[in-house]
């Protein structure tokens, strides 16, 4: 391939990329380092919307630990389980049911009773 | 999974020729109040919010399809009990093993599949229970089964051991094989073994699988209302236990895995009759970290 050829490609990327302008996809990468999202609720007064299920399994295939928990829930040895202690803290004071995202040990966004799977894509975004 | 695709008309209201465990014998003490008596502080009526009219079943059981949200989604893996009388703990444990894994969050789009194991079972935490770490206590004698009041309650009180075969080598201290009969891919099976002969200390492990909360239905729909949200709900009709896990909203039929390796049916007029005495386990114990569930 001669250079002149090159420049004629390079050339017409360049006016492909501008044609489409703000039509090409972006990739948004979750911020903050989002290491868990946890649903907590409280199955007296609600049941886990089933598009919320549907988005924590993809979460889960994506990498990043997404679960459910009913604020009754205890561990082995009759305690809240370590892993889910800032997250019920943070549903109590939103009030549930709460999507609560976090990053290690630091809440990062707490979304009120999210019923879309879009709503809780969004909120690891 | 389609809740309305035909079904094979053999696979409905099978009674089973042979004593699977849950005959008159053991069966007749299981009332309702025995039952929600068994279960103590963990008995809960059904909470009012999980309500779903009967003209709108068929919209969430379509919901249910799209999202992969019944309970039978929760169930990653067939047992098999024959010729043992376990039944009511393979049920039990299909049920503690679902609502396991819909805490964990992830669900298995066709649901238990015969001789497949799932490599997300592994990857996501999922850990399978003994059956018979819990009917050798109830049972004592190996062969006569489980009444469904004395199991729940042990399930409750002491919780089960994990199977010998599990997913993930989750490097537990104690573990039982899962049945004391032929078991399958995804279940060890293994000789008879009595309380007595469990490995030391095996209650420490144990603790770490209970069952927390038990909803019991006060109508036949009630029953249905709790497999649309997704939880089994165990009972006991025709001399077997199993755990109905799918409403067929056309067809009106629950669906089941039994613990035969395949998935059969119970029709409408079996669930009005078979309600009574039933519950779904609504929540179970979780572990401090997912990838330690015992925390050893």
């Amino acid at each position: 391939m001669q250079t002149r050829d090159l420049l004629f490609i390079a050339v017409m990327l360049w006016a492909l990329f501008h044609a489409l302008g703000d039509k090409i996809p972006t990739i948004v990468p979750p911020t903050n380092n989002v290491t868990a999202v946890v649903y907590v609720f409280e199955k007296d007064d609600t049941a886990v919307p089933v598009a919320v299920s549907f988005a924590l399994d993809k979460i889960n295939r994506d990498g990043i630990e997404a679960t459910i928990f009913e604020d009754d829930i205890v561990d082995g040895t009759g305690e809240t389980p370590e892993q889910y202690k800032i997250a019920l803290a943070a549903a109590r004071e939103a009030g549930m049911p709460v999507l609560v995202v976090l990053a290690g040990d630091k809440v990062v966004r707490v979304v009120k009773a999210p019923t879309t799977e879009q709503a809780v894509m969004e909120a690891i975004r | 999974m389609n809740s309305f695709s035909a079904i094979d008309p053999k696979l409905i209201d099978v009674t089973l020729p042979d004593d699977t465990g849950y005959g008159p014998a053991v069966s007749g003490g299981d009332t309702p109040d025995a039952l929600r008596m068994c279960a103590g502080e963990t008995a809960r009526e059904f909470p009012k919010a999980l309500w779903i009219e009967p003209e709108d079943w068929a919209d969430k059981a379509r919901d249910n399809d799209e999202y992969n949200t019944w309970p039978m989604n929760y169930v990653d893996r067939f047992t098999n009990q024959n010729p043992s009388h376990e039944c009511v703990y393979h049920s039990l444990t299909r049920g503690m093993e679902a609502c396991r894994n819909r805490q964990r969050g992830v669900s298995y789009p066709e649901g238990p599949k015969k001789g497949h194991r799932y490599e997300e079972s592994g990857k996501f935490g999922s850990v399978w229970m003994s059956p018979l770490s819990g009917y050798a206590e109830v049972q004592p004698r190996q062969w006569g089964g489980a009444n469904v009041r004395q199991s729940l309650e042990l399930c409750v009180r002491r919780g089960l051991l994990p199977d010998k075969i599990q997913p993930y080598d989750y490097g537990f201290k104690h573990s039982l094989q899962g049945t004391s009969g032929r078991g399958c891919n995804n279940q060890s099976g293994g000789g008879w073994i009595p309380l007595s002969q469990f490995p030391a200390g095996w209650q420490e492990t144990a603790k770490h699988f209970r069952v927390l909360e038990a909803i019991f239905p006060g109508s036949w729909e009630q029953a249905v209302c709790l497999v649309l949200h997704g939880m089994c709900v165990h009972v006991g009709r025709n001399g077997h236990a199993i755990p109905w896990a799918q409403w067929h909203a056309s067809q009106e039929a629950m669906a089941y895995p039994d613990s035969y390796e395949i998935v059969r049916y119970d029709s409408k007029q079996t669930v009005q009759s078979a309600w009574r005495g039933s519950f779904a386990i609504a929540t179970v114990s979780a572990p401090d970290d997912w990838a330690n569930p015992a925390g050893e």
